[in-house]
């Protein structure tokens, strides 16, 4: 199809509408799809509700320099009164606000507090993401079996280890191998060091505490070159997109790919309205479109579908898709889509300075800080009377820089100024992210009568932490204050942002994987029990979240997925 | 959280905002500002950011044309209520200079226009803790805070200050974790 170097662009209803697969969304999961269908020799179709953002080209603001904003980075008032929900994300600031949504465009309803923060675009969040990553274990792949939340996973890490391998292997994470049962290391690349004071935390751990350690963040930045791209330049300024191509992202690494076949078609401007269902053979046909621009409908067909247009978005689409067979939604007889939405819950822990280390600095600005493995609930030696599940944190050291010293004390003229130029004494960040538990009651619903600019229902969202969060965040900041005061830091400072659902933006859950059809989704190919050419391997596919950033293990998931699907074509069997 | 919480129900409802602040106060801060003012007083700014931030062995905030970048940022960045509280500092600056020195601002001595800035320092002391969060929250950060803070971050973000006070390097291209400090190290721009 075409020339492989250039990416076909499908912008106009073609006579031929049929491709050999559709993939709904080109995010971090989407891309993976893309590309592996496309290497398995499959003309794929892959449809983004967003403009096209091209890898460098359409990098705006990489380049400049903070003098180059109009207010330095600053978040302006009119862009929190029109943006209030995206202008929460810890990644939002002038530098990179054109890669998330404007929510006035794309509103939604909120019976329950839940942040929903997105980027439409080519590469999706991918873009945006915080770039670590972590596999999980049996420990989560078990965890909904033996306490009985949720639904068991059909899955156990036997399964998926070695689809971790293939994708790690292709994207590149940077990290240090450290033997744990309940964190596999993946396949690494040169870990990112850690500065003198983290380095010194984690002696200090090792020593006070027999059953908790410190190791480098896990990290999809490249260390050194790797597979074309890379390596990472240290500027910390990811979430603008990467000229050097120095982490992973749709557009910089599976979007290629899939281009170089010449077997991808994309379709940007394209919203998924509906999942068309086929009754005679039972099977999904194709998809409509609305074009973003134009607002005309379009129908595309294919053998088989992935949907990875992001856990809200994936539960909408297959609600807002109702036919006769499927009057509650496509592929929804267990009426479990939508049910169970998770997020991580974080913006908890201490910080605490530290004397010493006063002749060290740092050069350079690297993108991740490090990660201290959960230690709760592993065994019955951590087993713990007030929650179930468990936590892991992340800590970040640096010396005080301008902006800590700039509401430090009162002082002002040249001796202000001269502490403004000199590094300041070290401090410590320790941050909690803990896994939430699959609830049935947080859910994404649609809207009965509201509808958005393209006349698709508007999404509800209901979501609130429950006792067994509240319960596990007492610990994590007693924790935190605990180890910062065992490991000598001074001025310790516990926060607690008590944030609502979806300000970790690791939303997961909706459409969930498991064993039995009637109380679950998908089964253990992430293959829709109900329709068998349809997939699904973004966040929604989660029936538990563990405490782990998630991203990793959708790209495994869908990898995994690709290879069932395509060996079932080739069988005849969808 | 909780604790926060009920204490800032308490200043709400118990009536310890309204009970500390008179109504001219709410008003005052609360209106429609005149960012017009901030155009017409560009030397005013830009002699006080200087104060904050002078030239010593390296440029000060003049050089770095701190006030352009505080104007914008005080018009775009800060909501309504601190636009009313530096802009209404502005005002207090001159009419504190005229009635203590007979001149504006701009016409002092450095060692007085020290004086002026320490004046509203002391003003402005914020509570500490909890009560001066509250605080911040309901009346608003001083205009001493204000203009310091936003008049480091102009000079910090500055072209001149970021390269000339401060160490900044735009590629890295590695990362030294642990590296000696070097004789007059500088702190880094940018993390």
């Amino acid at each position: 199809m075409g020339d492989p170097k250039q990416v076909n662009i499908n912008n106009k209803a073609a006579a031929n509408n049929t491709y050999d697969a559709i993939v709904i969304g080109s995010g971090i999961s989407g891309g993976w799809a893309a590309k592996e269908l496309c290497e398995k020799g499959l003309k794929t179709l892959l449809l983004e509700r967003g403009r096209n953002v091209e890898h460098i080209k359409d990098y705006p603001t990489a380049s400049m320099h903070p003098w180059e904003f109009a207010n330095r980075l600053e978040v302006s008032e009119k862009d929190k009164i029109e943006n209030p929900i995206q202008s929460k994300s810890f990644a939002y600031n002038e530098g990179c606000k054109h890669f998330f949504v404007r929510d006035q465009d794309h509103p939604y309803t909120q019976t329950r507090p839940f942040n929903w923060i997105r980027g439409y675009q080519v590469g999706g969040r991918s873009l945006l993401w915080g770039r670590q990553t972590y596999r999980l274990s049996d420990l989560d792949f078990e965890a909904n079996a033996k306490d009985g939340h949720g639904v068991d996973w059909p899955v156990r890490y036997k399964d998926i280890s070695p689809w971790y391998e293939y994708v790690e292997t292709f994207a590149g994470i940077s990290g240090q191998a450290e033997g744990l049962a309940h964190l596999p290391d993946s396949v690494f690349l040169p870990p990112i060091e850690m500065n003198c004071l983290e380095k010194q935390f984690a002696k200090d751990i090792q020593a006070h505490y027999k059953d908790r350690m410190v190791t480098n963040g896990r990290v999809a930045n490249l260390s050194r070159g790797w597979n074309g791209r890379g390596p990472c330049q240290y500027r910390n300024l990811c979430s603008r997109g990467c000229p050097f191509g120095g982490y992973f992202s749709s557009n910089a690494a599976t979007i290629p790919m899939a281009v170089t076949t010449g077997n991808l078609t994309l379709r940007p401007h394209a919203i998924a309205a509906e999942i068309l269902y086929d009754e005679k053979g039972n099977k999904a046909k194709g998809v409509r479109i609305v074009d973003e621009l134009t607002k005309e409908s379009t129908e595309f067909y294919a053998r088989i579908i992935f949907i990875n247009a992001s856990t809200i978005g994936t539960a909408s689409l297959l609600l807002q898709s109702t036919s006769k067979h499927f009057p509650q939604g496509f592929g929804n007889s267990s009426g479990q889509v939508g049910r169970n939405l998770m997020d991580h819950h974080s913006s908890i822990g201490a910080t605490g300075d530290y004397e010493g280390f006063a002749d060290q600095y740092y050069s350079g600005r690297k993108p991740t800080g490090v990660y201290m493995p959960r230690f709760r609930n592993l065994n019955d030696q951590t087993k713990q009377k007030d929650f179930i599940r468990g936590y892991a944190y992340q800590a970040d050291a640096k010396r005080h820089e301008w902006r800590d010293v700039m509401t430090s004390d009162d002082s002002f003229g040249a001796s202000f100024k001269n502490q403004l130029a000199k590094p300041g004494p070290w401090f410590l960040w320790l941050g909690a992210f803990g896994e939430c538990l699959p609830n049935e009651d947080n859910k994404v619903t649609l809207d009965k009568e509201k509808k958005d600019k393209w006349g698709l229902p508007l999404v509800d969202i209901s979501f609130a932490y429950g006792d067994n969060e509240k319960a596990m965040r007492k610990d994590m900041k007693a924790s935190a204050v605990e180890m910062l005061d065992n490991t000598g830091f001074k001025n310790i400072q516990p926060f607690d942002y008590d944030p609502a659902g979806g300000t970790e933006v690791h939303e997961m859950g909706t459409v969930r994987m498991g064993r039995d059809p009637k109380t679950s989704v998908l089964n253990a190919n992430n293959q829709m029990h109900d329709v068998k050419n349809v997939f699904i391997t973004d966040g929604s596919c989660m029936p538990s979240g563990g405490c782990q950033n998630p991203s990793l293990t959708y790209m495994a998931l869908t990898a995994r997925a690709c290879d069932f699907a395509v060996n079932e074509l080739k069988k005849n069997n969808l | 959280m909780n604790r926060r919480k009920a204490i800032l129900s308490f200043f709400l409802i118990g009536g310890g905002a309204t009970a500390t602040f008179s109504g001219y106060k709410w008003y005052s801060i609360h209106k429609t500002p005149d960012l017009n003012f901030l155009d017409a007083h560009q030397a005013l700014i830009a002699d006080l950011a200087e104060t904050i931030i002078p030239a010593t062995d390296t440029p000060g905030a003049k050089e770095a044309m701190v006030h352009v970048t505080l104007t914008s940022m005080i018009k775009q960045v800060a909501d309504r209520k601190t636009q009313n509280i530096f802009i209404d500092g502005l005002k207090d600056v001159e009419s504190h200079s005229s009635s203590k020195y007979s001149k504006s601002f701009s016409a002092l001595a450095a060692t007085q226009q020290q004086e002026v800035v320490g004046y509203f320092r002391d003003q402005g002391k914020n509570y500490g803790g909890m009560v001066g969060k509250i605080k911040n929250k309901f009346i608003g950060k001083s205009f001493f805070h204000i203009l310091k803070e936003y008049a480091t971050i102009a000079f910090c973000t500055s072209k001149s200050g970021a390269t000339k006070t401060l160490a900044y390097d735009f590629i890295p291209g590695k990362f030294n974790a642990c590296m000696p400090m070097t004789p007059g190290q500088k702190s880094w721009a940018t993390k």
